[in-house]
């Protein structure tokens, strides 16, 4: 049966560049540094908001780094998370279908709350934090699950 | 579900490490089957059923059918 996973050998690096990936978005986004001001180049624009980007047309100048952190940041963390185990068999599938319903569940129960408890531009962050929220819980469950799989002692009798 | 495997293993004297590797799971998935904290699809639990010449009623058993056993 054709499970859709990623081959092994790439997890351990896609992990590596996710983690690091979202340490560098979290400390750049807490320290709101001008992200905008990062790498400028010429970009094609689908649709441009003037009110916001002060530029009309189809190419714009924008800074592109935190579009580079949010693709390497989804990209990794999906090939992370679906990456085949170098045992993958069916247990490991059904911990990662576990560990996947939870975080879905843990996820949108958050933005819930979040959607009746917070207001106005605050509002934005909580948009900004549910791009990448859901892959973030589904990895740090799927790696705590995996982690007490990889524990069972050996005890044979 | 209840399953017979430790028995039947041990009567066969052979390791999980070994039942592991002829199913081609981890020796953890057969620890886990063992303890009853995953129940195997059918396609592993006829594999198990088959590696010990038994049938799958043989090795595994509904928790219900064991407690009428009682």
């Amino acid at each position: 049966m054709k499970n859709y996973l990623f081959p092994s050998r790439i997890k351990k690096i896609s992990g590596l560049i996710f983690y690091l990936t979202t340490m560098i978005g979290a400390v750049i986004y807490i320290s709101d540094i001008n992200m905008d001001d990062i790498i400028r180049i010429k970009v094609p624009a689908l649709i441009n908001d003037p009110f916001f980007t002060n530029q009309r047309g189809i190419w714009i100048e924008n800074g592109i780094f935190d579009e580079l952190i949010t693709v390497v940041l989804i990209l990794s963390g999906i090939i992370h998370s679906f990456s085949k185990e170098k045992m993958e068999d069916e247990y490991i599938s059904s911990i990662r279908l576990q560990a996947l319903t939870w975080s879905i569940y843990v996820n949108y129960g958050l933005v819930l709350l979040a959607t009746l408890l917070i207001f106005g531009m605050a509002y934005f962050h909580v948009m900004i934090i549910h791009l990448f929220s859901l892959i973030i819980l589904f990895n740090l469950r799927f790696q705590y699950k995996l982690r007490a799989y990889y524990k069972i002692s050996n005890d044979e009798e | 579900m209840k399953n017979r495997i430790k028995v039947l293993r041990a009567e066969l004297s052979i390791s999980q490490d070994y039942l592991a590797q002829q199913l081609g799971v981890s020796r953890q998935t057969i620890h886990a089957i063992e303890n009853n904290k995953y129940s195997p699809s059918l396609t592993l639990g006829m594999s198990i059923a088959k590696l010990f010449n038994k049938t799958v009623e043989e090795v595994f058993q509904m928790e219900e059918e064991t407690e009428k056993e009682k």
